[in-house]
Protein backbone atom coordinates (compact mmCIF):
# COMPACT_ATOMS: atom_id res chain seq x y z
CA UNK A 1 0.00 0.00 0.00
CA UNK A 2 1.48 3.31 -1.02
CA UNK A 3 1.86 6.08 1.49
CA UNK A 4 0.02 9.31 0.70
CA UNK A 5 1.82 12.43 1.71
CA UNK A 6 -0.26 15.34 2.89
CA UNK A 7 1.04 18.90 2.75
CA UNK A 8 1.54 20.53 6.12
CA UNK A 9 -1.35 22.87 6.96
CA UNK A 10 -0.68 26.39 5.77
CA UNK A 11 -1.06 28.87 8.65
CA UNK A 12 -2.43 31.42 6.16
CA UNK A 13 -5.08 28.97 4.96
CA UNK A 14 -8.75 29.27 5.78
CA UNK A 15 -9.78 27.78 9.11
CA UNK A 16 -12.65 25.25 8.88
CA UNK A 17 -14.49 27.34 11.45
CA UNK A 18 -14.51 30.24 9.00
CA UNK A 19 -16.66 28.31 6.54
CA UNK A 20 -20.15 29.72 6.16
CA UNK A 21 -22.25 27.05 7.88
CA UNK A 22 -25.47 28.46 6.53
CA UNK A 23 -24.35 27.56 2.99
CA UNK A 24 -22.47 24.43 4.03
CA UNK A 25 -25.66 22.54 4.91
CA UNK A 26 -26.23 20.06 1.99
CA UNK A 27 -29.80 21.06 1.09
CA UNK A 28 -29.01 24.78 1.18
CA UNK A 29 -25.84 24.16 -0.81
CA UNK A 30 -27.94 22.49 -3.52
CA UNK A 31 -30.32 25.47 -3.57
CA UNK A 32 -27.45 27.97 -3.75
CA UNK A 33 -25.69 26.00 -6.53
CA UNK A 34 -28.88 25.77 -8.56
CA UNK A 35 -29.57 29.49 -8.24
CA UNK A 36 -25.92 30.47 -8.83
CA UNK A 37 -26.11 29.37 -12.48
CA UNK A 38 -29.40 31.12 -13.30
CA UNK A 39 -30.74 34.66 -12.99
CA UNK A 40 -33.89 33.45 -11.23
CA UNK A 41 -36.00 30.32 -11.01
CA UNK A 42 -39.44 29.50 -9.73
CA UNK A 43 -40.05 27.37 -6.66
CA UNK A 44 -41.02 24.32 -8.71
CA UNK A 45 -37.86 24.48 -10.81
CA UNK A 46 -35.57 24.61 -7.76
CA UNK A 47 -37.58 21.77 -6.24
CA UNK A 48 -37.23 19.59 -9.34
CA UNK A 49 -33.50 20.33 -9.54
CA UNK A 50 -32.68 19.69 -5.91
CA UNK A 51 -35.10 16.83 -5.25
CA UNK A 52 -36.23 18.48 -1.99
CA UNK A 53 -39.84 18.29 -0.83
CA UNK A 54 -41.89 21.49 -0.90
CA UNK A 55 -41.87 21.89 2.89
CA UNK A 56 -38.16 21.23 3.16
CA UNK A 57 -37.34 23.68 0.39
CA UNK A 58 -39.60 26.31 1.99
CA UNK A 59 -37.83 26.12 5.34
CA UNK A 60 -34.31 26.31 3.82
CA UNK A 61 -35.49 29.11 1.56
CA UNK A 62 -36.61 31.09 4.60
CA UNK A 63 -33.24 30.60 6.33
CA UNK A 64 -31.39 31.85 3.25
CA UNK A 65 -33.79 34.76 2.85
CA UNK A 66 -33.31 35.80 6.50
CA UNK A 67 -29.54 35.77 5.93
CA UNK A 68 -29.98 38.11 2.95
CA UNK A 69 -28.68 35.53 0.47
CA UNK A 70 -31.95 34.90 -1.28
CA UNK A 71 -34.60 37.14 -2.73
CA UNK A 72 -38.10 35.69 -2.76
CA UNK A 73 -40.79 37.28 -4.91
CA UNK A 74 -44.39 36.15 -4.66
CA UNK A 75 -46.72 36.92 -7.53
CA UNK A 76 -49.68 35.46 -9.38
CA UNK A 77 -49.69 33.80 -12.77
CA UNK A 78 -53.37 33.94 -13.62
CA UNK A 79 -54.96 32.60 -10.45
CA UNK A 80 -52.00 30.53 -9.40
CA UNK A 81 -49.45 31.82 -6.88
CA UNK A 82 -45.90 31.89 -8.17
CA UNK A 83 -42.78 32.08 -6.03
CA UNK A 84 -39.63 33.24 -7.78
CA UNK A 85 -36.22 32.79 -6.17
CA UNK A 86 -32.96 34.49 -7.00
CA UNK A 87 -29.63 35.00 -5.27
CA UNK A 88 -28.94 38.51 -4.01
CA UNK A 89 -25.56 40.15 -4.68
CA UNK A 90 -24.59 39.23 -1.10
CA UNK A 91 -25.72 35.64 -1.75
CA UNK A 92 -23.61 35.34 -4.89
CA UNK A 93 -20.60 36.80 -3.09
CA UNK A 94 -21.07 34.47 -0.11
CA UNK A 95 -21.39 31.46 -2.44
CA UNK A 96 -18.22 32.44 -4.33
CA UNK A 97 -16.34 32.92 -1.07
CA UNK A 98 -17.59 29.55 0.17
CA UNK A 99 -16.39 27.82 -3.02
CA UNK A 100 -12.99 29.48 -2.82
CA UNK A 101 -12.58 28.56 0.85
CA UNK A 102 -13.61 24.95 0.28
CA UNK A 103 -11.33 24.57 -2.75
CA UNK A 104 -8.49 26.12 -0.78
CA UNK A 105 -9.02 23.78 2.16
CA UNK A 106 -9.24 20.69 -0.03
CA UNK A 107 -6.15 21.71 -1.98
CA UNK A 108 -4.14 22.24 1.21
CA UNK A 109 -5.44 19.06 2.84
CA UNK A 110 -6.86 20.66 5.98
CA UNK B 1 -38.90 13.37 -7.58
CA UNK B 2 -35.40 12.55 -8.72
CA UNK B 3 -32.35 14.14 -7.16
CA UNK B 4 -29.76 15.29 -9.65
CA UNK B 5 -26.21 14.39 -8.73
CA UNK B 6 -24.46 16.98 -10.93
CA UNK B 7 -25.59 19.93 -8.84
CA UNK B 8 -22.26 20.29 -7.13
CA UNK B 9 -20.63 23.59 -6.09
CA UNK B 10 -17.15 22.37 -7.11
CA UNK B 11 -18.20 21.97 -10.75
CA UNK B 12 -20.42 24.84 -11.78
CA UNK B 13 -20.07 23.91 -15.48
CA UNK B 14 -21.73 20.55 -14.83
CA UNK B 15 -24.36 22.22 -12.65
CA UNK B 16 -25.04 24.74 -15.41
CA UNK B 17 -25.34 21.96 -18.00
CA UNK B 18 -27.78 20.09 -15.78
CA UNK B 19 -29.95 23.14 -15.15
CA UNK B 20 -30.06 24.28 -18.80
CA UNK B 21 -30.68 20.85 -20.32
CA UNK B 22 -33.59 20.18 -17.98
CA UNK B 23 -36.01 21.19 -20.73
CA UNK B 24 -34.82 18.27 -22.91
CA UNK B 25 -35.50 15.68 -20.20
CA UNK B 26 -39.16 15.44 -21.26
CA UNK B 27 -38.46 13.83 -24.66
CA UNK B 28 -40.81 16.30 -26.38
CA UNK B 29 -38.04 17.68 -28.57
CA UNK B 30 -37.29 14.14 -29.81
CA UNK B 31 -40.99 13.53 -30.51
CA UNK B 32 -41.08 16.79 -32.48
CA UNK B 33 -38.05 15.90 -34.63
CA UNK B 34 -39.31 12.32 -35.17
CA UNK B 35 -42.72 13.55 -36.38
CA UNK B 36 -41.14 16.09 -38.75
CA UNK B 37 -39.02 13.30 -40.27
CA UNK B 38 -42.15 11.19 -40.79
CA UNK B 39 -43.81 14.14 -42.52
CA UNK B 40 -40.79 14.40 -44.85
CA UNK B 41 -41.06 10.66 -45.52
CA UNK B 42 -44.75 11.10 -46.38
CA UNK B 43 -43.92 13.68 -49.04
CA UNK B 44 -41.15 11.56 -50.55
CA UNK B 45 -43.76 8.93 -51.40
CA UNK B 46 -45.06 11.33 -54.05
CA UNK B 47 -43.64 10.95 -57.54
CA UNK B 48 -41.34 13.85 -58.45
CA UNK B 49 -41.94 15.51 -55.10
CA UNK B 50 -39.22 18.08 -55.78
CA UNK B 51 -41.13 19.46 -58.75
CA UNK B 52 -44.55 19.50 -57.08
CA UNK B 53 -45.37 23.08 -56.18
CA UNK B 54 -47.51 22.38 -53.12
CA UNK B 55 -44.99 20.15 -51.36
CA UNK B 56 -42.95 22.97 -49.78
CA UNK B 57 -45.96 25.01 -48.52
CA UNK B 58 -47.63 21.85 -47.18
CA UNK B 59 -44.41 20.75 -45.50
CA UNK B 60 -44.03 24.21 -43.94
CA UNK B 61 -47.61 24.17 -42.60
CA UNK B 62 -47.35 20.64 -41.20
CA UNK B 63 -43.93 21.22 -39.63
CA UNK B 64 -45.17 24.52 -38.23
CA UNK B 65 -48.11 22.70 -36.65
CA UNK B 66 -45.74 20.14 -35.08
CA UNK B 67 -43.45 22.87 -33.73
CA UNK B 68 -46.51 24.75 -32.40
CA UNK B 69 -47.78 21.57 -30.70
CA UNK B 70 -44.31 21.14 -29.18
CA UNK B 71 -44.39 24.58 -27.57
CA UNK B 72 -47.95 24.07 -26.29
CA UNK B 73 -46.97 20.69 -24.83
CA UNK B 74 -43.91 22.22 -23.17
CA UNK B 75 -46.11 24.85 -21.53
CA UNK B 76 -48.87 22.50 -20.48
CA UNK B 77 -46.86 19.40 -19.56
CA UNK B 78 -43.22 20.23 -18.83
CA UNK B 79 -43.42 23.65 -17.18
CA UNK B 80 -46.24 22.56 -14.91
CA UNK B 81 -44.05 19.71 -13.69
CA UNK B 82 -40.56 21.17 -13.43
CA UNK B 83 -41.16 24.93 -13.40
CA UNK B 84 -39.18 27.57 -15.22
CA UNK B 85 -36.05 29.67 -14.82
CA UNK B 86 -34.44 32.73 -16.37
CA UNK B 87 -30.92 32.21 -17.72
CA UNK B 88 -27.98 34.41 -16.78
CA UNK B 89 -26.86 37.08 -19.27
CA UNK B 90 -23.98 35.00 -20.71
CA UNK B 91 -26.33 32.12 -21.40
CA UNK B 92 -28.89 34.45 -23.00
CA UNK B 93 -26.16 35.67 -25.37
CA UNK B 94 -25.25 32.08 -26.26
CA UNK B 95 -28.90 31.22 -26.96
CA UNK B 96 -29.32 34.38 -29.11
CA UNK B 97 -26.22 33.51 -31.16
CA UNK B 98 -27.59 29.99 -31.62
CA UNK B 99 -30.91 31.33 -32.89
CA UNK B 100 -29.12 33.56 -35.44
CA UNK B 101 -26.94 30.68 -36.71
CA UNK B 102 -29.90 28.30 -37.00
CA UNK B 103 -32.08 30.95 -38.71
CA UNK B 104 -29.32 31.59 -41.25
CA UNK B 105 -29.01 27.91 -42.14
CA UNK B 106 -32.77 27.46 -42.32
CA UNK B 107 -32.90 30.37 -44.79
CA UNK B 108 -30.17 28.68 -46.86
CA UNK B 109 -32.15 25.42 -46.74
CA UNK B 110 -35.34 27.10 -47.96
CA UNK B 111 -33.49 28.75 -50.85
CA UNK B 112 -31.87 25.45 -51.82
CA UNK B 113 -35.22 23.64 -51.60
CA UNK B 114 -36.83 26.21 -53.86
CA UNK B 115 -34.06 26.03 -56.50
CA UNK B 116 -34.71 22.42 -57.66
CA UNK B 117 -38.44 23.06 -57.67
CA UNK B 118 -37.94 26.01 -59.97
CA UNK B 119 -35.82 23.85 -62.25
CA UNK B 120 -32.65 25.89 -61.54
CA UNK B 121 -30.83 22.85 -60.14
CA UNK B 122 -31.30 19.37 -61.64
CA UNK B 123 -31.18 16.82 -58.82
CA UNK B 124 -30.96 13.94 -61.28
CA UNK B 125 -27.64 15.17 -62.78
CA UNK B 126 -25.22 15.65 -59.85
CA UNK B 127 -26.89 13.42 -57.29
CA UNK B 128 -23.89 12.55 -55.13
CA UNK B 129 -22.65 16.11 -54.86
CA UNK B 130 -26.14 17.51 -54.33
CA UNK B 131 -26.82 14.84 -51.70
CA UNK B 132 -23.64 15.60 -49.79
CA UNK B 133 -24.18 19.36 -49.86
CA UNK B 134 -27.84 19.04 -48.85
CA UNK B 135 -26.90 16.66 -46.02
CA UNK B 136 -24.33 19.12 -44.74
CA UNK B 137 -26.74 22.05 -44.93
CA UNK B 138 -29.37 20.09 -42.97
CA UNK B 139 -26.83 18.66 -40.51
CA UNK B 140 -25.24 21.98 -39.50
CA UNK B 141 -28.30 23.76 -37.97
CA UNK B 142 -29.41 20.67 -36.05
CA UNK B 143 -25.86 20.14 -34.75
CA UNK B 144 -25.72 23.88 -33.96
CA UNK B 145 -28.87 23.57 -31.84
CA UNK B 146 -27.26 20.63 -30.02
CA UNK B 147 -24.06 22.61 -29.40
CA UNK B 148 -25.65 25.89 -28.34
CA UNK B 149 -28.11 24.10 -26.04
CA UNK B 150 -25.69 21.46 -24.62
CA UNK B 151 -28.14 18.86 -25.94
CA UNK B 152 -26.16 15.64 -26.53
CA UNK B 153 -28.98 13.65 -28.21
CA UNK B 154 -29.23 16.49 -30.72
CA UNK B 155 -25.99 15.30 -32.36
CA UNK B 156 -27.63 11.92 -33.03
CA UNK B 157 -30.58 13.77 -34.57
CA UNK B 158 -28.18 15.79 -36.73
CA UNK B 159 -26.38 12.67 -37.99
CA UNK B 160 -29.62 10.80 -38.73
CA UNK B 161 -31.18 13.79 -40.51
CA UNK B 162 -27.99 14.37 -42.53
CA UNK B 163 -27.80 10.70 -43.58
CA UNK B 164 -31.52 10.63 -44.42
CA UNK B 165 -31.14 13.70 -46.63
CA UNK B 166 -28.11 12.27 -48.38
CA UNK B 167 -29.81 8.90 -49.00
CA UNK B 168 -32.94 10.62 -50.32
CA UNK B 169 -31.03 12.55 -52.95
CA UNK B 170 -28.01 10.37 -53.70
CA UNK B 171 -29.50 6.86 -53.60
CA UNK B 172 -32.55 5.09 -54.98
CA UNK B 173 -34.07 4.09 -51.62
CA UNK B 174 -36.11 7.28 -51.52
CA UNK B 175 -37.26 8.44 -48.10
CA UNK B 176 -36.83 5.09 -46.33
CA UNK B 177 -34.00 6.47 -44.22
CA UNK B 178 -36.28 9.32 -43.12
CA UNK B 179 -38.86 6.74 -42.07
CA UNK B 180 -36.41 4.64 -40.06
CA UNK B 181 -34.69 7.69 -38.50
CA UNK B 182 -38.06 9.19 -37.62
CA UNK B 183 -39.21 5.97 -35.99
CA UNK B 184 -35.97 5.58 -34.01
CA UNK B 185 -36.12 9.17 -32.72
CA UNK B 186 -39.84 8.81 -31.94
CA UNK B 187 -39.20 5.61 -30.00
CA UNK B 188 -36.42 7.23 -27.97
CA UNK B 189 -38.58 10.31 -27.35
CA UNK B 190 -41.56 8.20 -26.25
CA UNK B 191 -39.50 6.26 -23.70
CA UNK B 192 -37.99 9.48 -22.30
CA UNK B 193 -41.41 11.17 -22.23
CA UNK B 194 -43.08 8.30 -20.33
CA UNK B 195 -40.18 8.17 -17.86
CA UNK B 196 -40.40 11.95 -17.41
CA UNK B 197 -44.12 11.76 -16.60
CA UNK B 198 -43.43 9.02 -14.05
CA UNK B 199 -40.51 10.86 -12.43
CA UNK B 200 -42.21 14.27 -12.38
CA UNK B 201 -45.86 14.03 -11.40
CA UNK B 202 -47.87 17.23 -11.19
CA UNK B 203 -47.10 18.97 -7.87
CA UNK B 204 -50.76 18.60 -6.74
CA UNK B 205 -50.57 14.85 -7.43
CA UNK B 206 -47.31 14.47 -5.54
CA UNK B 207 -48.78 16.28 -2.53
CA UNK B 208 -45.86 18.69 -2.25
CA UNK B 209 -46.33 22.00 -0.50
CA UNK B 210 -45.79 25.14 -2.52
CA UNK B 211 -44.19 28.03 -0.64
Amino acid sequence: MSRREFAAPDPAAVEPAAIDRLIHEPARLLIMTCLAVVESADFLFVQSQTGLTGGNLSSHMNRLEEAGYLQVEKSFEGRKPKTTLSLTAAGRKAFETYREQMNDMLRKGI
Amino acid sequence: MTTMNQLSPDNLKAAERQVYTMKFRDGLHDLQIGLILLVVFGFTLLREWWETWWVLPSYTVLSGAIVGAYFIARNRITRRRIGTMKPVAARKRKIRTGVIVVAFFIAVQVILMVLPMGGVVRLDVERQAAGAIAALIVFVPVAAIAWFQDFVRGYLHAVLIGLSTWSLIATDIGGLFFLSSGLVILAVGSVIFIRFLKDHPLPEEAGDVQA
